[in-house]
């Protein structure tokens, strides 16, 4: 089942290859946060986010449409 | 009233009632008429004799007055008080705590009732004037004479702490204290039995610090750097090496950053120190001040008298990405280092939330750069010396949005060192507390402060007996510029959210109400991590001393660092305070 969630909090991390978002999202239902990988449009303080097919070994989301 | 009797219960803020000795004297006639271990008064009289001046001097006037038969009940208990007061005028309250510490003993060892003790404790803060009790006393106080002043009844502290930072600080919101549930530490009984348990360990004194500079110092290894410095704190001390009896060592990953490991021997080593026992004490950035805080508690507990600390890292020679690496083992490995989640980019996260929280700006993350690099500038043993503008760092070099390269402190390498010791010294240790909080930042309640801080600050308060208020200067953890703002409010320096404006305002800069990183700060004094700890005692011992040149701030009495180890995973806070 993919996760839902709020952003947090998040930042665009520059200098370690290209530039990637990292965003601490807090969950749907429960309150629990998790620290993801965001692709695609950048994700806002607030806005809603929800999880990726990936075949990666974190997580990944992106901004819900 | 006498003058020495209010000056104690000020100075301890009313700890446990504010009482001074005459009003225990006057009040409590009754309880003191209860004692009866006359005996025992003077064989303990007698103990302190020649060796202790101070409290043997007084105590055993005490002592001799008891020996000629008059009893406790028929002594006008507030003559009494007055003689010992006038016995220790011009010199500190030693005899106070000996006094007292005497007729604690003597309720113990006769045996008689602890609500009686309890009753004479809790009116003034007897407790207080124990902790000045001689080493003397402190060995011959039995467990079960701890046991019976833990059994005794204490009303809650009541310190007063009245605020001493003006001019910027008064346009804030003040914190007085410092507040954090904590069920964790079952509430004020337990903080109570800490304080009591301090009160009968050993005072801990700096006898003599030293320190490399730090920056890129290639060609120098972990054995010259530890060495240099630990050298220079031998040679300040003034004493014997050979009085040493342990050494601690604080370094996070000499074996990934140089591919050596135990570093205890290697230290010790390089300071002719072979033969003690030497322990390396790993956690993350905070490695340097939890091997110093291991260091005070082994000194207070008795197990040595002297200790030397040394933190030590060599950092350069490495990659960006590849010391990027290193440092990420600092985090949580899984949830954090895998996803590229750096150290950077874990600040980062946490200045983004407290700018969305709070408002804070990316001009008073620059303002803290901009101050420690000014500072720095004229620090010669610091990393980065180059005075920079508000509109340069913001212009930096992103590295992890909002921060720039000026927001974060530099690759360095260095060592610093501490000689700890139970001998009276000009500079006092007067609390040094170590907390931990979550190490991953999603497992954290909220990332805009840190629970260890907060944990460590309000133990090291209540180990002083002092609020955030008497703070005069501070050396905090300023990996990054955020983390500086969030130790101001961690530390209960300023209202949570206020720390942005009260930097920019000026209020800690060296002329400021409460000067923070006068050395430059991990920002720009440099940041080789293992030794970060160690140095920032360096650089406050330094400031109270009045060797710190053009950096000198005016108050220095009493300073506190504060040493941070990952995302707040681990926090040391200390309080020193100066004694002549």
């Amino acid at each position: 089942m993919m996760r839902e969630g709020i952003v947090w909090s998040e930042t665009v991390v520059h200098g370690m290859g290209e530039p990637y978002q990292l965003a601490l999202v807090e969950l749907q239902g429960g309150g629990r946060r998790l620290l993801v990988r965001v692709r695609g449009e950048r994700a806002e303080v607030g806005e809603r986010v929800r999880e990726r097919e990936s075949a990666s070994e974190y997580p990944e989301f992106e901004v819900s449409k | 009233m006498g003058a020495n009797g209010g000056r104690r219960a000020t100075e301890h803020g009313g700890y446990f009632g504010g009482g001074n000795l005459f009003d225990i004297a006057e009040d409590e006639g009754g309880a003191l008429a209860h004692a009866e271990g006359i005996e025992a008064l003077v064989e303990i009289s007698g103990l302190f004799g020649a060796e202790q001046s101070g409290v043997g001097a007084a105590v055993q006037r005490v002592g001799e007055r008891f020996s000629e038969g008059v009893n406790l009940g028929e002594v006008d208990a507030g003559a009494a008080a007055e003689e010992i007061n006038r016995g220790i005028a011009g010199d500190a309250a030693e005899p106070l705590g000996g006094f007292f510490g005497v007729l604690q003993l003597v309720f113990a060892l006769e045996g008689l009732d602890e609500g009686v003790l309890g009753e004479v404790l809790r009116v003034g803060d007897i407790t207080d004037n124990a902790v000045d009790q001689s080493e003397d006393t402190t060995k011959i106080l039995t467990d079960k004479a701890i046991l019976k002043l833990t059994l005794g009844s204490f009303g809650p502290g009541t310190g007063s702490g009245s605020c001493r930072h003006g001019g910027h600080y008064q346009r804030y919101r003040r914190k007085g204290h410092l507040s954090l549930p904590d069920a964790r530490e079952g509430g004020s009984v337990q903080r109570q039995k800490r304080r009591l348990r301090l009160n009968y360990m050993k005072r801990v004194h700096i006898a003599g610090v030293g320190k490399t500079a730090f920056g890129v110092l290639s060609g120098r290894g972990l054995r010259e750097l530890a060495g240099e410095a630990m050298e220079a704190a031998i040679g300040a001390a003034g004493r014997d090496r050979r009085e040493i009896e342990a050494v601690y060592v604080g370094n996070f990953d000499a074996p990934s950053f140089t591919g050596q490991n135990h570093l205890g021997p290697l230290v010790a080593g390089a300071a002719g120190l072979e033969g003690v026992p030497a322990t390396r004490f790993e956690a993350a950035c905070a490695s340097g001040g939890s091997a110093l805080f291991h260091a005070v508690q082994a000194v207070r507990a008795g197990l040595y008298r002297n200790v030397l600390v040394c933190g030590v890292e060599k950092m350069t020679g490495q990659t960006t990405a590849r010391v990027a690496e290193i440092l990420a083992g600092a985090g949580d490995a899984d949830s954090e280092a895998r996803l590229g989640a750096t150290f950077p980019a874990i600040f980062a996260l946490i200045a983004r939330r407290h700018m969305h929280q709070y408002g804070t700006t990316r001009e008073q993350l620059a303002a803290v750069a901009v101050k420690n690099h000014w500072n720095a500038s004229m620090n010669p043993q610091a990393h980065l010396r180059k005075v920079i503008s508000i509109e340069q760092a913001l212009a930096g070099k992103p590295v992890a949005d909002p921060l720039t390269l000026y927001d974060c402190s530099p690759v360095s390498d260095g060592a610093a060192a501490v000689w700890v010791t139970s001998e009276p010294g000009e500079v006092e240790v007067v609390a040094c507390a170590q907390a931990s909080g979550a190490l991953a930042l999603a497992d954290k309640r909220e990332i805009t402060t840190f629970e260890a801080t907060r944990r460590a600050a309000r133990r090291a308060y209540e180990e002083a007996g002092m609020e955030p208020g008497e703070i005069q200067l501070a050396e905090v953890h300023d990996c990054f510029t955020i983390a500086e703002l969030i130790a101001m409010e961690d530390l209960g320096f300023i209202e949570a959210g206020e720390s942005g404006a009260w930097v920019e305002s000026g209020a800690t800069g060296i002329d400021g109400s409460l000067p923070v990183n006068t050395s430059g700060g991990l920002k720009a004094k440099g940041h080789p991590i293992g030794a970060t700890g160690v140095g920032q005692i360096c650089d406050l011992v330094q400031q109270l001393r009045g060797q710190a040149g053009e950096r000198q701030v005016a108050r220095r009495d009493v300073g506190l660092t504060q040493n941070l180890g990952g995302s707040g995973a681990t926090s040391v806070v200390t309080i020193l305070r100066r004694t002549v």
